[in-house]
């Protein structure tokens, strides 16, 4: 006998340690095994989960009268078993408080709704939300519980709803052209080709109006540099920023300006010759140094190889106009050093730059430019400067940017302080910023130069 | 102490099996409820068959959970369907979800004819049920093993049939807006705003699943016209079927217009004249097909001087300062080329005529020392680029982007003769276009453009206004050139902004 009570008492025991004792290797229950049997009769559209109609119902009579339902037709559960009279009066406290919401989901294919739960308002952001009760599943369950007119008023949302659904903002790089206009920057890919499958050459046209490094932003240079460039991805990327190697070709050309002040006494920079510009640019120094990955290198230099005549600024009395015949930078950029979440990506650069400086007499009686400081020679009519950037740059998703700080310092005392900002909606639309504030402006040589630069430029981007 | 642990454990067990067993049953109404009502959602799966005797006696008889028997029968007019539900995440066998009985009754009628006007004669029920096939399964019945052993053997020779009623691929579409790959966009992009008619192309456009228009229909029998025409009060074509040749398709035009100098019809007091051919240059084999081939699309002219200096301020749908630029005669030459080597598409515009200033139509100045401004050639050249918003390709753009030129020549006079002349203006100027063309069921019904070069902004605007009978289309257009936008007006340029509204006349386009 005490044999039996011992064997009841471990079977009792059996009973209540079990569940917990094997829950890693339990079998199925029949009760399991129907319920996924029942979640797997619909067509999955997992994938598409995020991409669903959602929508809440908030308003509290609508909750109630929907609750009511549920309550009329016993059809609420609490972890799959019928609720008792008291949990419902109990739940029911919430639905008087109004603090209640319903959540809802359409199926992806048709517009019958494929979740609705009950939810304390409190809880509609938790990742595992305290349901009033268990949610249901199933549109035509729906139907039966509440009716097929305020099913169809629920489903065609007749009432004041608030719309939860997510919008799709496709920003992955195309390849198959790319229109990218920003007075400050364009280009306009017109050709790839790849060799291995995986990887991709382009070829563009690019302008370029303005050299930061230099602080010389655009609109305040009458020089436009025109070319061609040559970009090499190693394989398809979705941030276009990541090639291994891009390099550009180009000349300078004479450039209007969209405004048509006169710097109030200050000159405009023009170009003073034909000119021959350079830029190559990529993430080689992986190359050289072991473990320099994501360094990118650029060099950059223009070249005038000689002076127009007086005739090509048609002068109609004696004046002075100042050129940046040459200049040369270089310049080390480490991309995606840490992230920072939406704020995007941090990069810092720094180089160094060279560029000269010509002032020239025009006169309506003379054929030939003459150069003011033709005394100095030509490697003192160039100053250096230093610089420094830090900044933020984001891809994907809805807003993409790139926010750069730039410090710079030059061998004449000359400095600047400035922000580069470029914000893109859907990689579409965007504003190109750019503001400098120089110090140091007491030389004559600087006369050209205002104390504060503001550049701007629209974006439009098409790319396929 | 027994009977303490026994009436325990009866209070804790049974109420655990009966709730459980409860939940199981609610499971079950909601299944075959869904079965039921579901009809395009469920992700399920039917093997047909018909019992031959044999399979039928190794099938043997079911028992239903009301305890009812039931068996598989082998008649010529009986088929069985069992509905299964395959492997997937959440469940890792095959599932037997019902077993439906069809019976042909128009077969079993001993009837010669069948009754036709009666309908069709099957009837279907459900012979054995999720409930009664569970039942079976969590009872682990051999009966249930013997009809998932013959599913899995019948299946290992056919498929069984999806009960999916979704197309999926319907909705299948590209998260962003459309390009294509060959000439179907620039195609779609000249039938709606070139002036010269298309041969016939397929143009694979998406449509939605709604009756056709009236205008589709005449679109469609466009191309089958004998001639076609289009005629607005500035520019006008005309192609006949016997311009049509294997290899080219030609077309007539005249013209009042004059790219590469902001300027509308009639002001820049020229009419051209030309000859418009679409060669299709096949890639391989010798047949034309509009939509891979790489074509050349050229209009080639002559331009002669037409004095309308007189008439400005007097033709009602031309607006604006009048014309103080006169352009010379000429050569046309308007390329356009479809993706070569995998390039944008490009067009080239370029007209020339020899320098000639003696005889001036407007000039600037008054007595006997005047000047006049001449132009003698002009030329663009761009990239043009193609997008469509979705795949029905209702909202259709293009944007054109490149560099245009002209020349400017003054030029001095004396009592009315030409002392001499200089060139005063030769600059290279970017140009960007953008436009817009509505085509709701692929009818093209309105379209907006905006153009910047050389400092001004053309707008372009039609609208689709009626259509008399099939192929007889009119449109609304209006053209508007501002006055230079960030730059100073220069002096050959007329101090007001241009425009001009006419009807358009198209038939058989």
């Amino acid at each position: 006998m005490r044999k039996i009570n011992i064997l009841l008492g471990m079977v009792t025991a059996f009973v209540f340690i079990s569940g917990s004792l094997f829950a890693q290797e339990k079998p199925m229950t029949d009760y399991e095994k129907v319920q996924a049997i029942y979640n797997s009769l619909e067509y999955n559209t997992l994938a598409f989960n995020d991409l669903k109609q959602k929508w809440v119902i908030s308003d509290p009579l609508l909750v109630r009268e929907v609750y009511n339902r549920f309550v009329v037709r016993d059809a609420l559960r609490h972890g799959g078993n019928k609720m008792t009279l008291a949990q419902v009066k109990e739940r029911t406290e919430s639905i008087y408080n109004g603090s209640v919401v319903i959540d809802l989901r359409k199926r992806y294919y048709d517009d019958e709704i494929e979740y609705f739960a009950f939810v304390p308002e409190d809880q509609l952001q938790a990742e595992n939300p305290n349901f009033l009760a268990d949610p249901v599943k199933d549109p035509f369950l729906l139907q039966d519980i509440i009716g097929a007119k305020l099913y169809e008023k629920i489903r065609t949302q007749g009432y004041f709803y608030s719309n939860l659904t997510k919008s799709v903002y496709d920003t992955k790089n195309g390849y198959f052209y790319d229109v990218y206009l920003n007075a400050l920057e364009p280009h306009v890919m017109y050709w790839n080709t790849t060799s291995s499958g995986r990887n991709k050459y382009l070829l563009s046209l690019f302008g370029k109006w303005g050299e930061d490094q230099l602080t010389l932003p655009g609109w305040y240079s009458g020089e436009y540099i025109v070319g061609t460039a040559l970009t090499y991805y190693q394989s398809i990327t979705s941030d276009p920023s990541k090639y291994l190697y891009d390099f550009r070709a180009g000349i300078a050309v004479k450039s209007g300006r969209p405004f048509l002040s006169d710097f109030k006494g200050r000159q405009i920079l023009q170009p003073t010759g034909q000119a021959a510009y350079f830029r190559a640019s990529g993430d080689v120094l992986k190359y050289i140094i072991s473990g320099a990955e994501g360094y990118y290198l650029n060099v950059e230099f223009k070249y005038t190889v000689n002076v127009y005549s007086a005739k090509e600024f048609k002068p109609e009395f004696q004046d002075t106009i100042s050129s940046v015949r040459n200049f040369g930078i270089v310049e080390i950029r480490k991309k995606d050093i840490a992230s920072l979440g939406d704020f995007g990506n941090l990069e810092v650069g720094g180089g160094i730059a060279t560029s000269d400086y010509y002032r020239y007499l025009i006169s309506p009686t003379s054929s030939k430019l003459t150069d003011i400081d033709s005394k100095k020679g030509f490697v003192s009519k160039f100053r250096h400067n230093v610089f420094v950037e830090a900044g933020l740059s984001r891809t994907g998703g809805l807003i993409q940017h790139q926010v750069n700080f730039q410090l710079s310092y030059d061998t004449e005392g000359f400095s600047s302080f400035g922000v580069m900002g470029k914000v893109m909606l859907s990689d579409q639309l965007g504003l190109d910023l750019r503001v400098m504030q120089g110090f140091g402006l007491d030389t004559p040589t600087k006369r050209w130069r205002p104390d504060t630069y503001i550049v701007f430029s629209p974006i439009l981007r098409i790319n396929y | 102490m027994r009977q303490i642990y026994t009436l325990f454990l009866c209070i804790i067990i049974v109420p655990l099996w009966v709730s459980a067993q409860s939940v199981v049953d609610d499971f079950y109404l909601k299944i075959e409820k869904k079965l039921a009502l579901d009809k395009k959602y469920l992700n399920l799966y039917a093997l047909n068959f018909q019992a031959t005797p044999d399979e039928a006696a190794a099938l043997g008889s079911f028992k239903r959970a009301n305890g009812e028997s039931v068996s598989f029968q082998s008649k010529e007019n009986l088929s069985y369907s069992i509905v299964l539900l395959k492997e997937n995440f959440e469940i890792d066998t095959l599932t037997l979800i019902a077993v439906k009985k069809i019976e042909d009754k128009a077969a079993s009628s001993d009837k010669f004819f069948s009754d036709a006007t009666s309908g069709p004669k099957t009837d279907t029920s459900l012979v054995l049920t999720f409930r009664d096939l569970q039942e079976m399964y969590f009872s682990q019945n051999a009966a249930y093993r013997r009809l998932l052993d013959f599913v899995q053997k019948r299946m290992a020779q056919e498929d069984a049939v999806s009960l999916l009623g979704l197309n999926v691929s319907d909705k299948a579409t590209k998260s962003r807006s459309v390009t294509s790959a060959d000439n179907t966009d620039y195609l779609l992009y000249s039938k709606a705003n070139s002036i010269h008619r298309l041969p016939k192309f397929s143009e694979d456009v998406k449509k939605p699943a709604v009756a056709r228009r009236r205008g589709a229909q005449a679109e469609q029998a466009a191309t089958d016209n004998d001639y076609s025409l289009d005629v607005s009060l500035s520019r006008w074509s005309f192609a006949h079927k016997s311009m049509d040749m294997p290899f080219a398709s030609l077309s007539s035009e005249l013209s009042t217009e004059t790219r590469a100098l902001n300027l509308t019809p009639w002001t820049s007091m020229s009419l051209n004249a030309g000859v418009r051919a679409l060669f299709a240059i096949p890639k391989s084999g010798v047949t034309a097909n509009l939509k891979q081939d790489f074509l050349i699309d050229a209009i080639i002219g002559g331009r002669m001087r037409l004095n309308t200096s007189t008439w400005m301020g007097k033709i009602p749908f031309v607006f604006g300062g009048k014309p103080s630029l006169n352009i010379g005669p000429g050569l046309i030459m308007d390329i356009t080329g479809s993706r070569a080597y995998d390039l944008p598409f490009f067009n080239i515009y370029y007209a020339v005529g020899s320098v000639d200033v003696s005889t001036p139509y407007v000039h600037t100045g008054e007595g006997d020392t005047t000047s006049a401004y001449f132009s003698f050639k002009q030329w663009e050249a761009s990239f043009a680029f193609f997008w469509n918003s979705s795949e029905e390709r209702t909202l259709r753009y293009r944007m054109d982007i490149g560099v245009g030129n002209y020349d400017i020549y003054l030029a001095d006079y004396v009592k009315g003769k030409a002392q001499g002349n200089r060139m005063i203006h030769n600059k290279i100027n970017p140009l960007v276009a953008l436009s817009a063309t509505f085509a709701p069921q692929n009818i093209d019904f309105l379209s907006m453009g905006a153009k910047y070069y050389d400092g001004r902004i053309t707008l372009n605007f039609w609208l689709r206004v009626f259509e008399l009978s099939p192929n007889n289309v009119f449109r609304l257009e209006a053209k508007y050139i501002t006055t230079p936008v960030m730059r100073s007006l220069y002096p050959w340029e007329s101090t007001e902004s241009n425009s001009i509204v006419q009807i358009r006349y198209r038939y058989a386009m």
